[in-house]
């Protein structure tokens, strides 16, 4: 098997993703759980770059030509769903930095007028 | 004005009218238009929005002000609807907006809550397109009659001027309009809201004087653009967040 540049790019990138999560679960940052979801995940990623022509069948299943096609649009949507959730979720935290800051203001107002009347 | 206003009606409301100015780094204008607006509202409640400079020292004091402060800048439509949290606690009937940059003129207030105290809406918005108009900078007409199209094509008014901060509502339609964003692009989702309700509404003829300094404040066409994407945004969001 020859190894092109990308594939060692590929894999150099995902083993340092993986002593990455690793020490982040012995430092206790995440689960044990959350550990081996994410492994899974990258360990996957390292066999589709290690053995690409392996998602061709799955692909022709699909009707694309080839697998890295199909890798490619996948991709591509699941970037696309998670900006969308990320952007939703960051509208959502920043009504809340507002509601909580308008909270204080009113507060403060609140209090200077109770103040005022003493 | 074509509405005759009877000066003993006014004189009646005058205790119940709260005119809130949003103000973000305002500290060299701020206190000429507090002064001004004092001339003929009983109430202001200045939102300085986390501003770096002096803006909120400079109206401290004020018999008739009340300063409130964003800890942190959350924006013109974050201020304003603090501003408005506060005058309807304190039992505001009409709550007025009016920019801190000193582009709108006190003298026009009352001609905005005539309509609403003679009971005939609940929504005065202030136009600069009508035919005693100043000039408006031919750029900024542009992308000012831009955001009255996108008006009228997402929520349905006709408008001749959708981004007037200047504009009057009543205590029952403050209690009805709900809006979210934090920027300017509040300005559409209020009037949006306006649509939604179905609340009655009226433009009135003011002045914008375009000095150098509001016009630097003011927005540039792409930003306009840009707000109008960020209104749309919201709304998307909006039904998630529901």
């Amino acid at each position: 098997m020859r190894v092109t540049p990308i594939q060692v790019i590929l894999i150099l990138a995902i083993v340092a993703i993986l002593i990455g999560i690793a020490r982040k679960a012995l430092k206790r940052d995440i689960t044990i759980r959350e550990f081996f979801l994410i492994a899974l995940f990258w360990l996957f990623s390292l066999a589709v770059v290690l053995w690409p022509n392996a998602t061709n069948s799955a692909a022709h299943l699909l009707g694309i030509g080839r697998g890295t096609d199909l890798i490619v649009y996948f991709a591509t949507l699941s970037i696309a769903y998670a900006v969308f959730r990320i952007f939703i979720r960051l509208e959502k935290v920043e009504r809340d930095i507002t509601e909580l800051v308008r909270r204080i203001a009113l507060k403060n107002a609140e209090e200077k007028e109770k103040k005022e009347k003493l | 004005m074509e509405w005759g206003v009877n000066k003993s009606i006014q004189i009646n409301y005058m205790q119940n009218i709260f005119v809130v100015i949003p103000a973000y780094n305002e500290e060299k204008k701020i206190r000429g238009v507090v002064e001004g607006v004092l001339r003929v509202a009983p109430h202001v409640v200045v939102v300085d929005d986390g501003s770096n400079d002096e803006t909120a020292k400079s109206v401290a004091n004020m018999e008739g002000v009340r300063v409130l402060r964003h800890i942190i800048n959350r924006g013109y439509g974050a201020a304003t609807k603090t501003g408005i949290a506060y005058a309807l606690s304190m039992g505001a009937d009409v709550v007025v907006t009016f920019d801190a940059d000193g582009q709108h003129r006190p003298e026009d207030v009352p001609a905005l809550l005539a309509p609403i105290h003679a009971g005939f809406v609940d929504v005065v918005l202030g136009t600069r397109f009508h035919k005693n108009a100043l000039k408006v900078p031919f750029l900024r007409k542009f992308s000012l009659k831009l955001a009255v199209v996108f008006t009228r094509i997402i929520s349905g008014l006709r408008l001749t001027d959708a981004h007037n901060g200047l504009r009057a509502f009543s205590r029952k339609s403050l209690e009805k309009i709900d809006f979210h964003k934090n920027g300017m692009s509040a300005a559409s989702e209020i009037l949006d809201e306006v649509a939604r309700h179905k609340l009655l509404y009226q433009e009135v003829p003011v002045v914008i004087s375009y000095t150098p300094y509001s016009v630097k404040k003011g927005q540039s066409t792409f930003k306009k653009i840009m707000l109008g994407l960020d209104f749309i945004g919201g709304k998307i969001t909006r039904l998630y967040h529901k």
